[in-house]
Order: structure tokens, then C-alpha cells, then sequence
């Protein structure tokens, strides 16, 4: 990467014209990846992301370049630049870098990177054998590794020097289920904050067969009727609720300049009593951890929500200033193109104290939601909506037929207001969360939970 | 090391190493954008980027690599794991480079005086943006994101062949989202403004007609669920076909991912719907002369009277299915293999203004905002099921705002029931499957939940 003197260099050049604070940020990404389809390698990739983004506060606003061209000249150039722009900031000084120690909490056995795709491969072909021979109605199937190391240097000019590792690996697994007019999608995707080995944890048959199962119950399954009704959402998948009906309100983004609904909530009720809920950064091999954040700080376990009171809000360092408050380890990038801000790392709804068979036993009519997909949010109304890519109706405490298309659509802070119940079988997911600074590996999570009333849309 | 001199190191390089045809796709880009907030700079952004790709054939398959660094260790790298990447495909399909000498269509997408403005200029411009917002009307609460962006990028495809085409385009683009309260009800609206040609911008009507619009959601309310007629706005159609358009690219129709398998020549839509895809198209400040693989992007008519004329292909979708790339073989970056997107794909409006689409309509909404496109939309089945919210129309009238409902159907279905199409064309901006413009859509049949 880059030598200390270069970096010290650069940080006094962003601050020579006017500027705060000023921050260096050196990425080199491997990433390697495959697809198939139907068993069969169609796709194989590998190369190689590298560069720098320089960012310089000026009050409360801040100056963000970035560049792939790291030559010494070039950087000292952008980083006098971004110093001009800032030129309202105080001029404030580099002090001298000093190492940060931090431990690893992700040891690594297998380099992703280099790592064998033939016998990723291998394994994944297990996952589309399995799946075929589940039904011949299968009629595709489609699967992809991807795995990254991601080097990062990270200094700024109170004297922060930190480097970090990241590694992850991804398995992406999908079974399509067909009939005369009709296709339906089974999709899994496990992923972790480990090496190659991670797909040793896997079975692969399992992931095959499961997906298998959901694809040809959603082509045999009638749309969901529309209305409001209650809702149980299962665990794993199911926390992307929380995850886009409230963890983006919480996130210090949209708090530090008022458009969250939640930003006058600290201290007071957002949820009922029943809802507990935490974003942990520090969870060994999880998806969504790191050891530091995309500033250099440390990350952590901050509950957000306690007993639906709230308690924190996800702060990184420009928002913190903004807020008066202190980062919370959350500063999170997609790579060096973005300038950092607060984001979520692995988040859910802690466990409870129900039993799931109980929650639906005492359901006399709604929407059991057993897989959701993806959503999003409108972070100032905080209107959410997601998908149901697995639901069946339930009557009289027992679940009863499948829906197909279904949608769940609320306000964040209603939705959450309106859980009655929280099962103790907490489980997490990985996913992929996209929003101001990229798309960041992220976990949610929740066990499973039931709410009053939703809006339901189904097409029926 | 500069493009050129890295493409002549690199093709004499992969020549020795077994590759038996190669080519280098080089990406270069610069972009500049300030967000302000509160009369003072919130955001401010300059990046340059360069990108490259390399692909070639070995053994008969296909291998890819990619860098952003540009040097000698890496160009050993990017051959051998191109190799070994090309090693490991299955796939049987033909894969081949473009080797025609062929016309490209002219393509004029550079203003050099986007590249005058300052970065003082264009921070005045979203200062002023701001203020009009918050001063256009006492409801105003924030002018969220309020940001303006300039922007250039320049391709360059070389392989072995002898091609060596370039293509530079900019843009300027300007963006808020206008924040407005009443009685504690919040609503908000996103608009935008691009183009080339900075005479015809003006912050202040952006802001106002941004504001204006956030204001006449004040105050919506759900509506009674059931089967209801649709106008989408022009922005709205645009979202509902980019969730759909993969369904057009003969690369998916082969794998099963679409349902249009042997559907040339045969009635997909309504007889109102003439759909095209152009390279170059005087309606859109969008487009390209040629695709990520060279071959010339020519206009082309998809649907036509609701007839589906053609696919769209790639070289290697084209040769499986026995004809012409069209010219849309595209890379949604420079990572990425050569897949399919459309150019400057939309709907040829009509002479109809909107008001008039809606006049025989009894009852129905007109949509003028999608979310959950992402989630809610399933490219295979055209299933969609979305959070909507826009307008109800009563006795051939728009007569209040509507929140909270979802809007479910069938892309394929809705094809069908277009009743008919507006005479308001706008394009959105382009997404990783190309750019999709639309008139204002009139669609029967759809389910609309509310309470």
C-alpha cells in the first residue's frame, strides 16, 4: 500500500488550504467469482479494484475525492484539491501516525481470492443435482460463488495508522420451478466473514432440496389475498422487517439532519415491550462484522432498542459531530468511491420469550410469512415495503394453503408498535444492503414475531 | 502506464500466451458533485477513475479478468487468470469477438462546455436550488439531497482484430427531494433535471415544480382495495419496465428466464404499444454509437402494434439463435462479462394528452410512484406487487391524493391491457439495463390493496 511518509504527506497537503479533519482511505479488493447455470460453469471472473479516497471536514460538511490513479504526484494533487474546497474549515495539522491494535476476530484459512473455483464448483453442482432430482418440474437451476479480500488502510490526521483484512465468502443458490404459465424462484444465500472454508460448513444437498421445495410450493401456491390482517413473520430472512422498517431510521444519516421519524425518539417508546433489538458488529465470522469500521474505529455490540425503549442510534464521525454525539463504530463504505457513513452491520431483534408453535396456534386468521425477500424504505415517512417470497394463509391456528405474491407494506414506526409476539428461535440471514456509501454486506435477523395488523397486497 | 502503451504490451503478451483472440475494454471517467444543505456545502465530490477489462479465447471458451491498477505485475496476473478462468467454464456456447468492419451511427453526446462550469458555479446552483425550495412555500420543511452533478466518460475497445473504437460523452444532472408538513402529516417528493445543455436548466423552476408536487400529496389517504383501472405516470411506466426489460434480451428468452420463447411474430401487447430500442435517439440525451463488444447500436422496432418484431441480442445470443447481434451487448460495468441492455428503450407516444387518457375512466388511480422494485418484482413470472401511491381519478377526474396501497399484476398481462398510451415521452436515468423512457400508460385490470 502506501509508505507512512507518503500518507503523512498527504494528509498535511488536505489540510494546507482550510479543513478540519482530513482522512485517507487505501483499498485494494481481489475479488473472484463464478456462475452457473443448470449445473454448468458459464461465468468465471477475477481481478482486482484498487484505489484511494481522501475526505476533509470542513464544519459540518465535508469534501469527498477519489481517485485509482495512486502515484504520489496525483494523490498530493487530489488531496490539495479537496484542502481548496474545504477552504472554510479551520486549518488544523496531521499529528504523527500512530499504529492502532486491534485484534482479529475472523481468522482466515483460505484465500477466496485464490482459492479453487472447480471445486467451488463441485459443490455447487451437488446443490443443482439435488434440486432436479427433488421434482422434474425443476426446470433451472442457478448458483454462484463469490469471495473477496479486501486489504484496507485507513489513516486520518489525529494520528490514526490502521490496517485491516476483510474476507468473505458468498454461495448463491436459486431453483426455478415451471409449469405450462408459470415459474417460480426458491433462493438461498449463505454467506460469512471467513475463507474458502466456509463452504465446508454448507451441505449442499440440503441447499438444493430446500430450494427446490419453496420454487414448486410457490408454483402451486394461489396469490395471497389483499387486505389488513395479522402477520407472522418467521425468523432468519424475516428481520429484513426490522432492517428496512426501522434500522435505516436509526441510522445517524437521516437522524443527524432530522429526517427520520425516530429523530427526537432517543429515551422515549418506538416499540412495544417486546422488542429488544441490537446491532453487533463483533460477531466472529458473521457476514456483516468487521474489527474496525471504515473510519478506523473499533466496532461493537450497541443495542438499539431495549424493551421498545430506544437507546442508540448508529453514529459514524461526520453525523456524530453533527449530532454531538460519539461514533458507534458504524462508518461503513462499499469501497473507496464512497465516503463513509452510517450503516448497519449485523442487526435483529433479540430473542424472546414465545414458543413459535404456540404463536400460530393462536392465530385464528392471518398471513404467515416464512420467507421474505428484499424491501426498502423511505427513511423521512418511514413507509416501508418487502416481499413474501414463501407465505401461507393461516385459519383457525394452523397454517393452511401457500400464497404467492405477496407484499407487506407500513410505516417503521407503527409496524413495530404493533409486535405482540417474539418467539426465542433467533436466526440470521445475509444480505446485501444498498444505500448513500454502497452496497455493504450486512446480516438481519429476528426470531419469529407477530404483528397485529399489516397491510397486505396480493392480487387477490 | 497509459492505456495505449499497456493495450500494445498486453495484445503482444497474450498472443504468446495460447489466447487465440483478445480484446481490451478500457473505461476512464471523472465526476464532480455537491450536496448542499442549509445554505452550506454538506457534500463535495471529485473522482477520476480508470477501469480495464480483459477478454480472450483459450481452448474455445471465453476467460475474463479485470484491474484498476495498471501494471506490468498485473498484466501477467490478468493473462493467466484469464486462462485459468477460461479453463473452468462448461458452457458449450460459441463464443466469438467482433471482426466486421462496420458503420456507426454519429453520436454526439460531448458538450465541451459542461467542462467550463467551476465547481464555485455549479455549488451556486444547488444554493440556489435549496432556497427556492424552502422559500417556494411555508410548508417546506427541507430540501433533501440537493445536489448537482457534472460528469464525463470516455470507452475505449481494442482487440485483436484490428477494432479500435472510442466514445466520450458528459452529462449534467441536478437532483432534491423537497420535504413538506401539514398538520404533522410528511410527504415528500424526488425530482431531477439533466441534460447537456445548461440554457434550458433553471434551479429555481426545479425547485418550485419539485415543491408543488410534494405539496399536492397533502393530505393523501389509502383507498378501498379492489380491481381497478391505472394511469402510470411517465416516470412510473419507466420504473415498471426497467423491472421488466430483461424479459427482452434473447439471452434470457434462451435460458427459460423469460416467457417470450418463440413469441417473434406473435401479439405480446395491446395494439396501442409500439415499443423501440435506439442507439441514438434525438428524444434522449442518452445513448451509445456502438456496444461494449463494438458492434453498432442501431435503432430497431420491438414491439410494433403490439406485434413482438425482434429480441435483443448480443454476439453470443445472436449466433445461437442464427442472427445479427442488434447491438446490445453490454457490460453493466467494466467488470463485468458482456451480457444484454437495452439502449434508449420506450413506448412511441401517442398525440393523447393525460388528461384526456383518463376521461372515460370511472374509477381508478393514476400512479405516479413506485418502491420496492427490487423485492416486489419477479423478472421471471412478470408477477410485480408494489408499494404505489399517486392520485385517485372518479368520473374521468383526478380528484385526491392516495398513500399506502399496493398495485399487483402481471407484466405480461399488463402488456395486454394497455388501453392507451400518452403523448408525454420523458426518460429516466439509465440503469445497469440500459434507459427506459415512457408516455403516461393506461392499463385495465390491475389489483390495487388498500383497506
Amino acid at each position: 500500500m502506501l509508505s507512512k511518509q507518503l500518507v503523512y504527506d498527504i494528509l498535511t497537503a488536505a489540510l494546507q488550504s482550510g479543513g478540519d479533519f482530513a482522512e485517507i482511505f487505501v483499498d485494494n479488493n481481489e475479488k473472484n467469482s463464478i456462475s452457473m447455470i443448470n449445473g454448468a460453469v458459464e461465468k468465471a471472473l477475477w481481478g482486482v479494484d484498487y484505489g484511494c479516497g481522501i475526505r476533509v471536514f470542513s464544519g459540518y460538511g465535508a469534501v469527498y475525492a477519489y481517485t485509482s490513479d495512486t502515484s504520489r504526484d496525483n494523490l498530493l494533487k487530489v488531496a490539495r484539491n479537496a484542502s481548496q474546497a474545504a477552504r472554510n474549515g479551520k486549518n488544523g495539522a496531521c499529528l504523527e501516525l500512530q499504529k492502532a491494535c486491534f485484534e482479529n476476530i475472523h481468522p482466515v484459512r483460505i484465500s477466496p481470492a485464490s482459492a479453487s473455483k472447480k471445486i467451488a464448483a463441485e459443490k455447487l453442482r451437488i446443490a443443482s443435482d439435488a434440486a432436479f432430482a427433488y421434482s422434474a418440474r425443476v426446470s433451472q437451476t442457478s448458483g454462484g460463488f463469490l469471495g473477496y479480500v479486501q486489504d484496507v488502510l485507513i489513516a486520518n490526521s489525529d494520528g490514526l495508522w490502521a490496517e485491516d483484512r476483510r474476507t468473505r465468502t458468498r454461495i448463491l443458490f436459486e431453483a426455478v420451478a415451471s409449469s405450462d404459465n408459470e415459474k417460480q424462484v426458491g433462493y438461498t444465500g449463505p454467506g460469512a466473514h471467513m475463507g474458502f472454508e466456509f463452504l465446508d460448513t454448507l451441505d449442499f444437498k440440503e441447499m438444493g432440496f430446500e430450494c427446490a421445495r419453496i420454487a414448486i410450493t410457490m408454483l402451486d401456491a394461489e396469490l395471497c389475498p389483499s387486505g389488513r390482517m395479522p402477520v407472522i413473520i418467521d425468523n432468519g430472512f424475516g428481520g429484513v422487517v426490522f432492517h428496512e422498517a426501522c434500522g435505516h431510521s436509526l441510522e445517524a444519516t437521516s437522524v443527524a439532519i432530522k429526517s427520520s421519524v425516530f429523530s427526537d425518539s432517543l429515551g422515549k417508546r418506538i416499540a412495544s415491550d417486546k422488542v429488544t433489538a441490537i446491532d453487533d458488529g463483533v460477531m466472529p465470522g458473521e457476514w456483516g462484522s468487521l474489527n474496525i469500521d471504515d473510519e478506523g474505529t473499533k466496532t461493537r455490540r450497541n443495542v438499539l432498542i431495549e424493551n421498545g425503549i430506544l437507546k442508540s442510534f448508529l453514529i459514524d464521525r461526520l453525523n456524530g459531530l453533527r449530532m454531538g454525539m460519539a461514533s458507534t463504530g458504524s462508518s461503513r463504505r462499499e469501497s473507496y468511491k464512497f465516503a463513509p457513513t452510517s450503516r448497519m452491520t449485523n442487526t435483529f431483534i433479540a430473542a424472546g420469550n414465545d414458543r413459535a408453535e404456540d404463536i400460530i396456534a393462536d392465530t385464528e386468521y392471518g398471513l404467515y410469512a416464512k420467507k421474505m425477500g428484499g424491501g426498502s424504505v423511505q427513511p423521512a415517512t418511514g413507509e416501508f415495503n418487502f416481499a413474501v417470497t414463501e407465505g401461507y394463509m393461516i385459519r383457525g391456528g394452523k397454517i393452511t394453503e401457500p400464497v404467492r405474491g405477496a407484499t407487506l407494506i407500513g410505516r417503521g414506526s407503527e409496524v413495530l408498535l404493533n409486535v405482540d409476539r417474539v418467539a426465542d428461535n433467533l436466526a440470521l440471514a445475509q444480505g446485501v444492503c444498498g444505500s448513500l456509501s454502497g452496497s455493504v454486506p450486512t446480516d438481519v435477523g429476528q426470531p419469529m414475531i407477530r404483528v397485529k395488523e399489516l397491510t397486505v397486497g396480493g392480487g387477490r | 502506464m497509459e492505456f495505449r502503451e499497456f493495450r500494445d504490451k498486453c495484445f503482444i503478451a497474450a498472443a504468446r500466451s495460447g489466447f487465440d483472440c483478445f480484446e481490451l475494454y478500457y473505461a476512464k471517467s471523472s465526476n464532480f458533485s455537491v450536496r448542499v444543505r442549509n445554505g452550506e456545502i454538506a457534500e463535495y465530490k471529485n473522482s477520476s477513475q480508470t477501469g480495464l477489462s480483459f477478454r480472450g479465447i483459450y481452448n474455445g471458451k471465453m476467460g475474463y479478468s479485470f484491474t484498476e491498477r495498471l501494471d506490468d505485475d498485473l498484466m501477467v496476473a490478468l493473462l493467466s487468470k484469464a486462462a485459468e478462468n477460461a479453463r473452468i467454464i462448461d458452457s458449450e456456447d460459441e463464443e466469438k469477438l467482433f471482426r466486421e468492419k462496420a458503420a456507426y451511427p454519429e453520436a454526439d453526446l460531448y458538450n465541451p462546455a459542461l467542462d467550463e462550469i467551476s465547481g464555485a458555479d455549479k455549488t451556486q446552483m444547488a444554493l440556489s436550488m435549496e432556497k427556492a425550495a424552502l422559500e417556494a412555500d411555508s410548508r417546506v420543511k427541507a430540501a433533501d439531497y440537493c445536489t448537482v452533478l457534472s460528469g464525463e466518460g470516455e470507452v475505449f475497445i481494442s482487440n485483436s482484430y484490428g477494432l479500435d473504437l472510442s466514445h466520450k460523452s458528459n452529462l449534467f444532472r441536478a437532483y432534491l427531494q423537497a420535504k413538506v408538513e401539514e398538520n404533522g402529516v410528511v410527504k415528500t417528493w424526488f425530482d431531477f433535471w439533466y441534460g447537456r445543455d445548461l440554457s434550458a436548466f433553471s434551479p429555481k423552476k426545479l425547485a418550485e415544480r419539485t415543491v408543488r408536487t410534494a405539496l399536492s400529496y397533502l393530505p393523501a389517504k389509502t383507498i378501498p382495495s379492489g380491481e381497478m383501472t391505472v394511469l402510470f405516470s411517465p416516470l412510473a411506466a419507466a420504473d415498471l419496465f426497467n423491472a421488466f426489460v430483461g424479459v427482452f434480451f434473447a439471452e434470457r428468452v434462451q435460458k427459460g428466464f423469460s416467457m417470450l420463447k418463440d413469441k417473434v411474430g406473435a401479439a405480446i401487447a395491446s395494439p396501442v404499444v409500439t415499443i423501440r430500442d435506439d442507439g441514438i435517439c434525438e428524444r434522449s440525451v442518452f445513448g451509445s454509437a456502438f456496444d461494449s463488444e463494438g458492434v453498432p447500436c442501431r435503432g430497431k422496432i420491438i414491439i410494433d402494434g403490439g406485434v413482438l418484431r425482434t429480441l435483443l441480442y448480443n454476439l453470443k445470443s445472436a449466433d445461437k439463435d442464427k442472427t445479427r447481434s442488434t447491438g446490445n451487448g453490454f457490460k453493466h460495468n467494466f467488470r463485468a462479462p458482456v451480457e444484454t441492455a437495452c439502449t434508449n428503450f420506450y413506448i412511441e407516444p401517442s398525440d393523447i394528452p393525460p388528461r384526456q387518457m383518463i376521461s372515460g375512466v370511472m374509477y381508478g388511480v393514476k400512479i405516479t410512484d413506485l418502491a420496492g422494485l427490487h423485492s416486489g418484482a419477479n423478472s421471471i413470472t412478470g408477477d410485480f406487487s408494489l408499494s404505489a401511491s399517486g392520485w385517485l381519478i372518479e368520473n374521468g377526474q383526478i380528484t385526491r391524493p392516495v398513500e399506502q396501497i399496493v398495485v399487483s399484476g402481471n407484466f405480461y398481462d399488463l402488456l395486454h391491457n394497455i388501453r392507451s398510451v400518452g403523448n408525454d415521452l420523458r426518460f429516466g436515468m439509465p440503469g445497469s439495463l440500459g434507459t427506459i423512457g415512457m408516455p403516461s400508460i393506461l392499463a385495465d385490470k390491475l389489483n390495487i390493496a388498500g383497506e
